[in-house]
């Protein structure tokens, strides 16, 4: 018996709620100016505006899947890459990416800043770079498949709108400068 | 005198077999909770526990319904922002959810702004989102929120005041200070402190949170958690002796069929 309690007393000791304060809160990994300069190689002055009005609005409601959306998106812009900062609900915080477009490819997404408790593996270069060179099809849905990542599917899925949306902003962005044909 | 090895063994029997049904009896609740609310959480998606809200008398009473902090109220010019536990109002209207408490809200010329330490939200005023600018746009964590008297806003960042000359694409800094409005708070009017308050409320608690109360056992109050954890252990326990019984049976059977 004197060796089950002693089993029993090393159990209680590694019982969580003892530890306490386990949880996990926002955590930043990379500053947003950071990104837009070793994106742009500089970061621009002045950011750029992009409206989401008319027949873009319906566009990007399909997109994000809700109806609450910002007006206006604001870029980082060199040439013909621009830079999005995007922010997205996983569960129930925002979380803040930066992605990179050129040529109607993403070039580079990075998880700058994560407030969930639970998925942040999302940041790993091993989820992100998945979608590097990947495209929008006609369809509004990505080029190729993004394999998710087990006990972050909210996440990933939050990866995925805003991947399509800065396609979309950087395409329509372009469509009025000129740059591209229209979709 | 020397005790003969046999009563030792069924002495040692008689104490396993006895805490074993103790212990199994005084966790049997608790473990079946821990159990079935386990297997339900593992389908939280499948089951759409999140979208499922629960507001009854019992749940209300359960969790008190009362917001973490309590709300804060700015006036604009005939309006009301508010803000309580994460839900910001303009007037009545829910404008945003999951928000950081705000610091200020000021009106301007044709919108108005909400501006929290490293988040500054612009508004039209119906209520509808214009632009949320983050660290990456502002010139600095903000300290407190204002306007100029012709509504143009003015910004203080620790002690650093700017203003935007070019609708919030760049930031200048403003040396004179003699016309900065600061925004501040003030008590609401009874009809909008109600009405957020009844908007707070009436949401109710999402399945899921109430099963996983019921798992991690917070919702038996702040000592719930250990008591779920006793469970756990009693679990482990009624493993071990169970084994333990099962082998001394074992022996007891061998040792007869000799």
């Amino acid at each position: 018996m004197r060796g089950i309690t002693g089993f029993l007393y090393f159990l209680i000791l590694l019982t969580p709620s003892l530890w306490a304060g386990a949880a996990v809160t926002e955590e930043t990994y990379l500053k947003t100016d950071d990104y837009i300069t070793a994106a742009l190689g500089q970061k621009p002055e002045k950011p750029g505006t992009l409206w989401v009005t008319g027949d873009m609005r319906p566009t990007v409601e399909q997109i994000l899947d809700r109806k609450t959306f910002p007006l206006r998106y604001r870029y980082w812009r060199n040439g013909n890459r621009t830079v999005w900062i995007l922010n997205e609900i996983g569960k129930v915080l925002p979380i803040t990416t930066g992605i990179t477009v050129e040529n109607e490819k993403i070039i580079n997404l990075t998880v700058l800043t994560y407030r969930e408790s639970h998925g942040s593996e999302i940041r790993f270069p091993a989820y992100s770079n998945q979608f590097n060179d990947v495209t929008l099809k006609d369809n509004l849905r990505l080029s190729k498949p993004i394999n998710g990542i087990s006990g972050a599917t909210l996440s990933t899925n939050a990866m995925k709108k805003v991947s399509r949306l800065a396609l979309y902003l950087h395409h329509k962005l372009m469509e009025e400068n000129g740059s591209t044909p229209a979709k | 005198m020397a005790q003969h090895p046999q009563n030792n063994r069924n002495g040692r029997q008689k104490t396993i077999r006895r805490w074993h049904r103790r212990v199994g009896y005084a966790s049997l609740l608790l473990v079946m909770i821990l159990s079935i609310t386990g297997l339900i959480l593992n389908r939280t998606e499948k089951l759409g526990l999140n979208q499922i809200t629960i507001q009854n008398k019992i749940v209300s009473a359960l969790y008190g319904l009362a917001p973490d902090a309590p709300a804060v109220h700015f006036p604009l010019d005939g309006h009301w922002v508010s803000w309580l536990d994460g839900r910001l109002y303009y007037d009545n209207k829910l404008i945003a959810q999951n928000s950081p408490r705000p610091g200020g809200a000021t009106q301007l010329q044709e919108i108005f702004a909400v501006a929290a330490t490293d988040r500054l939200s612009l508004y039209l005023m119906d209520g509808s989102l214009l632009e949320t600018l983050d660290q990456a746009a502002l010139p600095g964590p903000i300290t407190h929120l204002g306007r100029s008297p012709d509504r143009d806003l003015i910004i203080d960042s620790q002690g650093v005041y700017y203003n935007s000359p070019d609708d919030f694409l760049s930031w200048t800094r403003q040396e004179d200070l003699t016309d900065f409005i600061p925004s501040e708070q003030a008590p609401a009017p009874a009809p909008v402190v109600e009405a957020i308050l009844q908007d707070y409320q009436g949401q109710g608690i999402s399945l899921y949170k109430i099963i996983l109360d019921l798992h991690s056992g917070h919702i038996f109050g702040a000592y719930g958690p250990y008591l779920m954890d006793l469970a756990a252990i009693s679990l482990i326990f009624l493993g071990i002796t169970g084994l333990m019984k099962r082998r001394q049976n074992g022996k007891n059977k061998r040792r007869n069929e000799k």
